[in-house]
Order: C-alpha cells, then structure tokens, then sequence
C-alpha cells in the first residue's frame, strides 16, 4: 500500500494478474512501471492488467496502458485489461478505448 | 466570482492527490457530479504544473476555486522556469493526454503568462441536478 494506491502482482498458471486499486496517478505511476518491467522481462505467455479496483484514474492511466501495450507487443506477451467504471470513463473522455479495441483487439471488457 | 478555495501546494508527485483531497473537501459547495470533474481536471493540470513547470522541491503551485452562478472556476499557477504546459503536439503513448482531458471536459480554457508565472484555467457549468 503506498498512500491511497495498492499493487499486486498473481501468477496462476502463466497468466500474471496486476491488480491495482485506489488512485491511479502520478504519485503511483512508478510502482505500476516497476512491476509492469519485472513482468514483461520475465516474458509471461499472458498478463492481464486488473483495473477494477481503481477508485481514480486521470491521464497518467492512458500512458501507463498505451506504454504496456507496446511493452507487451514487443515483448510478445498476450495482453488484456478489465477496468473499474471510473477507469473507463477517463479513456472514453479522449476517446480512445475504443481506438485500442480496434488497434490491439484487446481488452476483457471490450463487449459491455 | 465566489472564492471557495484557495491554496498552496508543495511542488511533488503527491500535489495532484492533495489538490484532489482540497476540491472533494468543498462538497457540498458544489455538487457531487462536478466535484468528480473538477477533481479529475484539478488533477491533470497540477501533474503538468510539476511535469513540466520546472518547479524546484521547494516550489509551490498555488490552487483557486471560485464559482458565480452554475460556473466553477479553477485556476492553478506556478512560478517555475518552465511552460507549465506541454508543447502542443497530438496525445501519444508518450503524453499528452492531461490537456486533451482538459480540453474535452471544460466549458472553457485558457493560458494566461503572468511574469514569472503561467496560470492554467478552466472552467466547467454545472448541471442543473448538481446545483
């Protein structure tokens, strides 16, 4: 826990889950790289970014995920993300949730 | 305009979360639903202010609310070396992103240089269920 941001990283049949939950901004941006660079280097078949927990997000978020995204296809990890109602709100006001959909075919909550 | 903040933050990673705690503190003075907004809004411009104000550890970023009628205004200024906004260019995996959200959620923006200080302002109309 580090002030109102927590982290946590799962490892279940080499699928890793990143939860993260509280107040994604600056403040926690570099926890979330941290952990985002062990687990590309460490070349997982799948990650899945679990945002559900987050109670806020501004545009620190849509680095962080745009920086994964390229992270993981360089790396040629299979990614996925499932966001909490805030989260989402944050991409759809620059419209670009929908733009990752169609650029990367990703994300678990692409049909909602 | 009404002044309902006025504030001083320490330049820092965490001045955006405590420029946050300072607007979600003036419900019910403003609506839920437009606290959201100013508090995201609130959020990008300061993380810009300590981005690229060029402020120093000992620097701070000032932050004024004011309403008139249905109109929130927020003001943040610093006095660093730097643009206290990014150059213009188009969001991309590298940024961007605050000043696009900024953009897109305020009824107005602006950019104001003052001498040795650059303010950011927006301002938002609330709805009329959030008055």
């Amino acid at each position: 826990m580090h002030g109102d941001f927590s982290i946590d990283v799962v490892e279940e049949d080499g699928v890793v889950r990143l939860h993260c939950a509280g107040e994604l901004d600056i403040a926690a941006a570099p926890l979330v790289e941290e952990a985002l660079r062990a687990i590309v280097d460490r070349a997982p078949p799948a990650l899945v970014l679990d945002w559900t927990g987050l109670t806020f997000m501004d545009s620190t978020g849509i680095r962080l995920l745009l920086e994964t995204l390229t992270l993981c296809r360089n790396a040629d990890v299979d990614l996925t993300w499932d966001l909490s109602d805030v989260a989402r709100r944050t991409l759809d006001l620059v419209g670009i949730h929908d733009a990752l959909l169609r650029d990367f075919g990703s994300g678990s909550n692409a049909d909602e | 305009m009404g002044s309902l903040l006025e504030a001083k933050l320490v330049s820092g990673r965490q001045a955006a979360r405590e420029a946050r705690r300072l607007v979600a503190d003036l419900h019910p003075s403003i609506g839920e639903t437009t606290i959201e907004d100013v508090a995201l809004l609130v959020s990008e411009l300061v993380t810009n202010s300590y981005r690229h104000g060029g402020l120093g550890p000992n620097d701070t970023i000032s932050l004024v609310v004011s309403q008139e009628g249905p109109t929130v205004r927020v003001e943040v200024t610093d006095a660093g070396r730097g643009t206290s906004i990014p150059a213009p260019r188009t969001p991309s995996a590298d940024g961007g992103w605050g000043l696009e959200i900024v953009k897109r959620k305020s009824a107005r923006w602006g950019v104001e240089k003052g001498k040795g200080s650059t303010t950011v302002w927006f301002e938002l109309d609330t709805t009329d269920q959030d008055r």
